[in-house]
């Protein structure tokens, strides 16, 4: 049995195939779905993400040219330019959503699901569930990469605006975690550590 | 008719960490219970979801006002400081004829944020005052507005990008203006409080009336 998260109606597991899921019928919430392999494609996804993360950070993230000069900039730059500006709370928020956040979340998911593949059950276990589940509202790439497209827009007029390494990186990075999001799917998880056991 | 068959009804608790159901026992004074599983602490409802969800939302209302009035970003040009609120940055955008990027910044920072005060504000209401029109569809509002709500940060990457690219010394700079930091607050704020929202509460007034 199984109760939905969003109404508490019980309902009893099915067999499910592979990717698909099962929602509420009261209220029509996502109660659980089966993904083919799902550690080791959460794993592999993870891992990608994190050295391309490693790579947007690195590197440079897009060159900007005004009046004959030209400017390298990453993705802290941001954060440094409102730090420098007196806004340091929203430089921090800044700096949590498109730096922190993502690299916590990769690094949580790899630290429970890697033991757990090689057949140890990682110590806090249950709070590294509940810390994936709930940083994924915080970790805002999407939305960033959606302001880089309005800025682009924004300064088109009297600048140019170019993308290097760091902002390709950045967005396979952004496509790598959601993959790796949408392929951890928690009963296998917990399936797997009562096998351990 | 037969109680609605939820685990609350049938004595059963929802573990938050593993989803597991556990038997609902009682607990002496000051005692608590944990999944035998994930050993998570077992709690039927988010606790005091009501008053948390209420204070996060009353000092989202407020820290709203300072966010429109004030400026988000300031633009200097040879000394001059012009500051640009979310409403005339959006009505520059109009002006000079981005449908598009205007389009979409007044979505995510004016439509985006109110919708989603308003509609936390109706949730919460409908829940104290017991009603039972339509919960699916409160339902759905709730998980519109716990995915949507992100996508408000929208104009605050921009202020930030702005910030870094526009430094040219004398010539030209643009600083963040205060009414940055108060919009960044009401985002934070909203969903922190459509976490600590329960709707599971929503369902429990359907319960009460049968």
């Amino acid at each position: 049995m199984i109760a939905c998260e969003y109404c508490d109606l019980l309902h009893r597991e099915r067999e499910l195939a592979h990717g698909q899921k099962a929602y509420c019928s009261a209220c029509g919430g996502l109660l659980y779905r089966r993904v083919e392999n799902s550690l080791e494609r959460t794993l592999a996804f993870a891992i990608a993400a994190l050295v391309l993360f490693m790579v947007a950070n690195l590197s440079t993230f897009m060159l900007f040219s005004l009046e004959g000069r030209v400017q390298e900039n990453t993705i802290f730059s941001g954060v440094e330019g409102l730090w420098a500006g007196g806004a340091q709370a929203l430089a921090l928020l800044i700096c949590f959503t498109t730096i922190v956040a993502p690299l916590l979340s990769l690094l949580t998911m790899i630290y429970t699901i890697l033991p757990l593949l090689l057949g140890a059950r990682p110590p806090g276990v249950a709070g590294a569930m509940r810390f994936i589940g709930s940083i994924g509202t915080w970790a805002m790439l999407d939305v960033f990469m959606l302001a880089v497209l309005v800025a682009i827009v924004k300064l088109g007029m009297m600048a140019r605006l170019e993308l290097q390494v760091g902002a390709w990186a950045f967005v396979a990075m952004m496509v790598a975690m959601t993959a790796a999001g949408s392929s951890l799917d928690s009963g296998a998880v917990w399936a797997r550590i009562e096998e351990l056991e | 008719m037969s109680a609605p068959a939820t685990a609350a009804a049938r004595g059963l608790i929802r573990c938050h960490g593993c989803e597991r159901l556990s038997r609902r026992r009682r607990l002496g004074a000051g005692a608590s219970a944990s999944c035998s599983r994930c050993g998570t602490l077992l709690q039927q409802r988010q606790p005091d979801s009501l008053s948390r969800t209420w204070a996060l939302v009353i000092a989202a209302y407020i820290c709203y006002v300072p966010a429109n009035l004030y400026p988000v970003m300031v633009f200097s040009r040879l000394g001059q400081p012009e500051g640009d609120t979310i409403l005339s940055g959006v009505q520059v955008m109009f002006e000079m004829g981005w449908w598009a990027v205007g389009g979409l910044i007044f979505f995510a920072s004016i439509v985006v944020p109110m919708a989603k005060l308003l509609s936390l504000t109706g949730l919460l209401l409908s829940v104290q005052w017991r009603s039972s029109w339509r919960p699916r569809e409160r339902t759905v509002l709730y998980r519109v507005v716990e995915y949507i709500g992100r996508w408000s940060m929208l104009d605050m990457f921009v202020v930030s990008l702005m910030v870094a690219l526009i430094q040219l010394g004398a010539v030209a700079t643009m600083e963040p203006g205060i009414g940055a930091t108060f919009f960044a607050a009401v985002v934070i704020l909203t969903l922190l409080a459509a976490l600590s929202f329960d709707p599971r509460l929503i369902w429990d007034q359907m319960e009460e009336r049968e």
